[in-house]
């Protein structure tokens, strides 16, 4: 940070704070999926915990982006982050619309897969995780901060891997059809926060290559 | 006398306010650093690289021709009448190569041309864009690894726009030394004394970068930051050290085709290959064209007044 300028400090701190709030947003919804999949009556305290906790994100990138706007970093640096900015935010999004879907929808989950759910959510957290880490060292060492994205893609198809196994193990159960899809549409949301990390680190890397000389 | 140098002054305004481009133009167009304090550095050290550097070529351009205060005036006249029509027609053209074509038209027509000269003056036309691409291949192949060095993207900022100022302030010092020749080489022996052309001159590049060069800085900036901010500066500087050592050696040469040079260099020390047909058209074109057409114009106005 000794070599940025006060506004630049500025808006890397109130970045940060984002990515905090979208990593707390995140572990809400685990909580929330854990109690819901547990069957604990705190399910929907926590689920408008997650409501919440998306948007204090949302409010930290407003702010981030009207401080982008005074003009810090250099301009085709300012957009991408704009862009990353924008990018990350989604994740918290995505994390909002599946715990507020299986809240409306009470949705039945087949006891033979809660398991497996568990372990996607935890995957696909852990995606985002290393997202956050591939963008916190950007700004310090590039090459630690291109290790991070490589990280977020494993960690992306390893997501990815658990969810065509789970979907392949819920069209085998034996279930009404109409909740298999239903599940299959969570299954494919919970997913979306990986894929979303990696959109966001394929972001970073495009940042890193530019300044590749 | 001042008379006789309006055409000097028109032709030193439109040489500031086009050629200010190729030293700036990157860094502004993409705001890397502010237009105001660029046209600033780049007029004052403008008019400093005419008077410290500017002798040789002023001695080059006063050599090409030995003629009378009038005939002089008519060369720069065609010269900068080229430049503005080409302008207009968006045919590529460089204030070097209408002036040499301006003075040729008449000398050619009084017969007075001095061969040597003007055989040095093209061989260090067609050696520019060759000289820059070079400089530009080794420039990037010696300093990217150090930059790649660092790895904070904060410290590459700073350093790219420290660069920035450093190699604007040397291109504008360059462009200064060596062009000055082209806007009051002409009268150098027959009304101006060298410290005098190289002053006016500088001040007539200075008017123009000062007040009419954003646009082209905009569109020409533009074109050459499709490459990374570091390699656009390295294309600068290969740019600068080539007009540099051609203001040494005392022949005006165009920055347009240095700044071609010095970006398919460094184009290539990345691995892509920047070049195309329309490129070589307008270093070709320069080469030939622009002198025949100035030249032309020149003989002309000469014969009619």
């Amino acid at each position: 940070m000794f070599f940025f300028g006060k506004k630049e400090s500025e808006i890397i701190k109130s970045f940060m704070k984002h990515l905090d709030a979208v990593e707390e947003t995140l572990e809400s919804f685990r909580e929330f999926m854990d109690a819901y999949l547990d069957g604990r009556e705190d399910f929907e305290d926590l689920a408008l915990k997650t409501i919440n906790a998306e948007s204090a994100a949302d409010r930290l990138r407003r702010e981030t982006e009207t401080m982008m706007y005074s003009g810090a970093f250099l301009p085709n640096f300012r957009g991408d982050l704009l862009g990353l900015i924008e990018a990350v935010d989604v994740i918290a999004d995505r994390a909002e619309t599946v715990a507020r879907l299986v809240n409306l929808q009470r949705t039945e989950f087949p006891d033979d897969i809660r398991g497996d759910i568990r372990k996607q959510v935890g995957v696909s957290i852990k995606a985002y995780k290393a997202l956050k880490r591939a963008i916190r060292t950007m700004f310090e060492d590039v090459d630690e901060a291109a290790e991070c994205v490589v990280e977020t893609e494993k960690l992306e198809h390893q997501e990815d891997e658990i969810e065509w196994q789970l979907i392949k193990k819920l069209f085998s159960l034996d279930v009404e059809r109409a909740v298999k899809l239903e599940v299959r549409e969570v299954i494919g949301l919970i997913g979306d926060i990986a894929d979303l990390s990696e959109d966001a680190s394929d972001r970073v890397e495009i940042i890193l290559l530019k300044r590749r000389v | 006398m001042l008379l006789y140098i309006i055409p000097s002054l028109m032709l030193g305004w439109s040489l500031g306010a086009n050629d200010a481009a190729n030293i700036f133009g990157p860094p502004v167009a993409s705001r890397l650093v502010p237009y105001w304090r660029a046209v600033i550095v780049s007029a004052i050290f403008t008019v400093v690289g005419a008077v410290t550097g500017g002798a040789a070529g002023l001695h080059t351009i006063g050599n090409l021709s030995h003629s009378s205060v009038l005939e002089s005036s008519f060369s720069v006249l065609g010269g900068a009448i080229s430049v503005i029509i080409m302008t207009i027609l968006a045919l590529p053209v460089s204030t070097s190569q209408a002036v040499v074509g301006g003075i040729l038209g008449i000398g050619l027509l009084k017969g007075s041309v001095n061969w040597a000269v003007l055989w040095k003056i093209v061989i260090c036309w067609v050696t520019t864009p060759i000289g820059a691409l070079f400089f530009g291949y080794v420039v990037y192949k010696i300093t990217a690894p150090f930059f790649s060095k660092i790895k904070s993207i904060a410290l590459q900022d700073k350093v790219l726009v420290v660069m920035t100022w450093m190699i604007g302030a040397y291109g504008a010092y360059s462009l200064g030394a060596n062009n000055v020749a082209n806007v009051t080489g002409a009268f150098v022996g027959n009304l101006l004394t060298v410290q005098q052309a190289a002053l006016i001159g500088g001040l007539a590049i200075a008017s123009g970068t000062l007040t009419y060069s954003k646009k082209v800085m905009m569109t020409v900036g533009k074109k050459i930051i499709e490459l990374d901010h570091f390699s656009s500066l390295i294309s600068i500087f290969a740019e600068a050290l080539t007009v540099w050592i051609y203001a040494l050696i005392g022949v005006p040469v165009s920055t347009s085709q240095a700044i071609v040079g010095g970006v398919l260099g460094a184009g290539f020390a990345r691995g892509t290959n920047l070049a195309d047909r329309k490129m070589l058209f307008r270093i070709l074109f320069g080469w030939v064209g622009t002198p025949v057409i100035a030249g032309i114009i020149s003989a002309v106005l000469y014969i009619l007044i």
